[in-house]
């Protein structure tokens, strides 16, 4: 069948304003929009920006909005847009754009990395090789390291959308992992860097996140976890175990 | 493409960037971090990588990563050891691989202390799981032996490595392509690199490089790996004379999901899944009785094919059924959360319910720059260095995967030899000076860049790319023979010519992936010769190196690594290295 697809186009050598260009293709309802990327700058277009690696949904390269949700292309089917209207596909919103689907990465990952996103490992107890974990505290925060780094969270948010400063899902999302996990000496250094004006307090549980996870990942649950070490407080004694997890309500 | 370079005479290298550096890693994936992990604070580090860190193919690795443990069971390093000489089909130094062995555990829980979020077991020790190859009591049954997060073990170890290096603030270059290394008489004294967002050229000068940017399976078409896997790092090194290890032995892994190639982890085997024929058979029984589904790769994807050559590929087509549905969902959601999303996306098939339709795909290079165990790359027979470059990872060949890599322990190699290259790179680093820039530095990359961008009329890069990945898989995959691979020699150096007037249309600097797609094609070409004469060269079977004609391992004439050094303008020539033998006798592989 043939699809149009509309890409929207930035390249400041050229234009100072983005546009938008339309291909139209033969296409499979089985083809991935990465697939119909590749097949542009290939054959039609070479100088079509975006990026992308593994192609199958782990490495978090080809965030992008399809047809207006933030999405992998590796992962969106043309199929998953039904009809015969076009598809519309743009870079990421909220960061600046530096060409055509490509963003600037710098902001986003500056927002990660200030929240200190790494365990300081705590001794070991005596006579033992590993730190042990439990698996439920494994399992606590396994949702939370299945994060790729696509941004796909952040640059969904509305509040980030208002303004730049706020951390943002991934950030959070990381936040919440380092702070739970057990093993990490550090975690109340986390807690120190989400509680100020642009933390996690902007978060007002609209959910976009949740929704763009290509992971499957419970943002919304994950920053109401942090929200809730940061009004509870950390007892010493018996640290966390009064946070719930609760996962917020299974995606579609 | 020698041709290439030398018709462009210009002494007109454009004005670069200069860096000062005294290591340099290329790569950022599994093995570059686990490098500059390894490294001091004391010394002045880079990081250059075509992709940001964390997108880098070590993420996309799922299963596990061995060590002997014993958290379930007794083991032994020795016994893993002896399961990586045999799996190596013999062709595996025993010296490298009892070093990786030993070192394993230490490794795991150097791993563990960086915060790598293993799956766990009851008493809270990390869990293991049984994989392919892996057994106990040398051989009598399959051991669980590999540490893992759920199915998403490579990305844990990525991501866990990324987060510690930004804990140490590393320097960090980001989508940067390195484009050549820049030698001086048997030593290494740095790199030249592309920025992508700007085209401007940058050299790196150091006192040592750690090359750490992983394999090749693009140059074939059906393939697990990322789009970036393209070979740049060994073709760099063959380009200045540096030799290539083993080239002849790519690993195709059984279960790649059919048609598109994505991986399906052994973990799905290691945890009970077995493979169906068209009849319902346990084909595997048939060709590894003691460990069946979990026998080696090369055995498994073999055994795939001949299932398909008989008639019995389901609906007499080109794949085979892995058969999960008897585990059960909740293990499945448990143990293989990812593949079996990966079924569901890209497949529409729900696991738990129907068997997912496999075939071998392209996963693996056991070949590459061959190294000594502190990654140093030897240069001769004779085991001659170029000093003060190292590398690691899959690009590198120490050899420890020899003929056929067993499932975990790439993971387990990056981990161990690139913080052996990271340390020895920094005690030569210490101990060594800045050498002079040679006047020519850079200039190769500076020919083949302005001659690609101003040929103009001339195949795209697309084209000659597929017909490459086309040929190549037809006739230098699974199974090969000397006409097909005769004929495949023939086709790539068309393509080769053809490559000279390869034209591009983006002729800017800004994120011009053109060219660095005109570029890696070159690499990907280098590479798929080398592997091509390598199998050529081989006349045996011997692990992933399957020949129609000459189907039996022939120790007496074989039983040894073959060196590949380019040729400009011809086929390349090869040399050849001792084994190292040695505790383990060399016999018959059977499971």
């Amino acid at each position: 069948m043939l699809r149009v697809f509309r890409i929207q186009r930035f390249n400041p050598e050229r234009e100072p304003r983005q546009w938008v260009d339309e291909y139209t293709l033969e296409v499979s309802e089985d083809d991935k929009i990465l697939d119909i990327l590749l097949k542009i700058r290939d054959e039609v277009d070479t100088t079509l920006g975006f990026r992308a690696s593994c192609a199958h949904g782990v490495c978090g390269s080809d965030g992008m909005m399809i047809d207006g949700l933030n999405r992998l292309a590796c992962q969106t089917f043309v199929g998953d847009i039904p009809g015969r209207k076009p598809i519309n596909i743009a870079p990421l919103k909220g960061v600046p754009v530096e060409k055509d689907l490509i963003v600037e990465m710098d902001p986003l990952l500056d927002k990660v990395k200030s929240v200190n996103p790494w365990v300081v490992a705590k001794e070991h107890e005596p006579g033992e090789r590993e730190l042990l974990m439990s698996q439920e505290d494994f399992e606590k925060i396994e949702d939370m390291t299945k994060c790729i780094w696509c941004s796909c969270c952040t640059t969904s948010c509305p509040s980030l959308w208002s303004d730049s400063d706020y951390l943002g899902p991934q950030a959070l999302v990381m936040a919440a992992r380092f702070i739970l996990d057990t093993r990490n000496e550090d975690a109340e250094k986390v807690i120190e860097k989400v509680g100020g004006l642009d933390g996690v307090f902007r978060c007002h549980t609209i959910g976009n996140c949740t929704d763009a996870c290509p992971r499957d990942i419970d943002v919304t649950g994950a920053i109401a976890a942090v929200k809730k070490v940061l009004l509870q407080g950390i007892d010493n004694e018996d640290k966390f175990s009064n946070i719930v997890w609760e996962k917020s309500d299974e995606k579609e | 493409m020698e041709a290439l370079r030398l018709r462009f005479k210009t002494n007109q290298v454009r004005a670069m960037n200069k860096h000062q550096y005294d290591v340099i890693v290329i790569g950022a994936g599994g093995a570059g971090l686990s490098a500059v992990a390894a490294i001091p604070k004391g010394l002045k580090v880079a990081v250059l990588s075509k992709l940001f860190p964390f997108r880098s193919h070590t993420g996309a690795a799922q299963g596990g990563i061995s060590a002997a443990l014993g958290n379930l069971e007794e083991d032994n390093p020795l016994w893993h050891a002896y399961d990586t000489v045999k799996g190596s089909d013999y062709l595996g130094d025993q010296d490298a691989i009892i070093q990786m062995c030993n070192d394993a555990p230490d490794a795991i829980f150097d791993l563990e202390r960086k915060g790598l979020p293993f799956s766990r077991l009851k008493n809270g020790k990390i869990s293991q799981r049984p994989f392919g190859g892996h057994t106990k009591n040398w051989g009598e049954a399959p051991v669980r032996r590999a540490c893992h997060s759920a199915d998403r073990t490579g990305h844990m170890i990525l991501h866990t490595l990324y987060q510690q290096a930004l804990r140490r603030d590393t320097n960090f270059f980001d989508e940067f392509q390195v484009v050549e290394i820049i030698t001086k008489d048997n030593s290494c004294c740095g790199v030249v690199a592309v920025k992508l967002s700007t085209g401007e050229r940058h050299v790196f000068h150091s006192k040592s490089v750690i090359l750490a940017t992983g394999g090749y399976g693009r140059c074939f078409k059906v393939t697990s790996n990322a789009l970036s896997l393209t070979g740049d790092g060994m073709a760099i090194c063959y380009q200045k004379g540096i030799p290539l290890q083993d080239m002849e032995f790519v690993q195709f892994h059984p279960t790649g999901l059919h048609p598109l190639g994505i991986l399906i982890t052994e973990g799905a085997r290691g945890e009970g899944g077995i493979l169906l024929n068209s009849r319902g058979e346990r084909f595997m029984e048939r060709y590894a009785p003691s460990i069946k589904d979990l026998a080696p790769r090369d055995i498994v994807s073999r055994s795939i094919y001949e299932e398909i050559k008989a008639g019995r590929g389901i609906d007499a087509k080109d794949f085979v059924h892995l058969d999960l549905t008897h585990l059960g969902r909740k293990l499945l959601d448990e143990k293989l959360p990812d593949v079996t999303g990966f079924a569901r996306t890209y497949l529409n098939i729900e696991p738990a319910d129907e068997p997912i339709p496999v075939k071998p795909t392209t996963h693996y290079a056991m070949g590459g720059i061959p190294t000594d165990v502190d990654g140093r790359v030897i240069i001769d027979p004779d085991g001659g260095v170029m000093h003060g470059l190292y590398a690691s990872g899959e690009c590198a060949c120490v050899s420890v995967h020899g003929a056929n890599r067993l499932g975990t322990n790439s993971l387990l190699d990056l981990v161990v030899f690139g913080k052996r290259a990271g340390q020895h790179a920094s005690i030569y680093s210490e101990s060594s000076k800045l050498s002079e820039l040679p006047s020519d530095a850079g200039y190769d990359s500076e020919s083949f860049l302005q001659q690609v961008r101003s040929n103009t009329r001339g195949p795209k890069v697309y084209e000659i790319r597929e017909k490459m990945q086309e040929i190549m898989m037809d006739y230098c995959s699974v199974f090969r023979n000397q006409e097909g691979m005769k004929k495949c020699a023939s086709l790539l150096s068309e393509l080769r010519e053809d490559f000279e007037k390869v034209t591009i249309s983006d002729k800017s600097n800004f994120y011009n992936y053109e060219m660095m797609a005109a570029f890696e094609l070159s690499c990907m070409l280098d590479v798929s010769e080398a592997t091509l004469h390598g199998a050529m060269l081989r006349k045996e079977s011997r692990g992933a190196h399957s020949r129609e004609d000459y189907p039996d391992r022939n120790d007496q004439d074989w039983l040894k690594h073959t060196l590949c050094y380019q040729e400009k303008g011809n086929d390349p020539i090869f040399k050849f290295k001792d084994v190292n033998l040695g505790k383990f006798e060399v016999k018959a592989r059977v499971y």
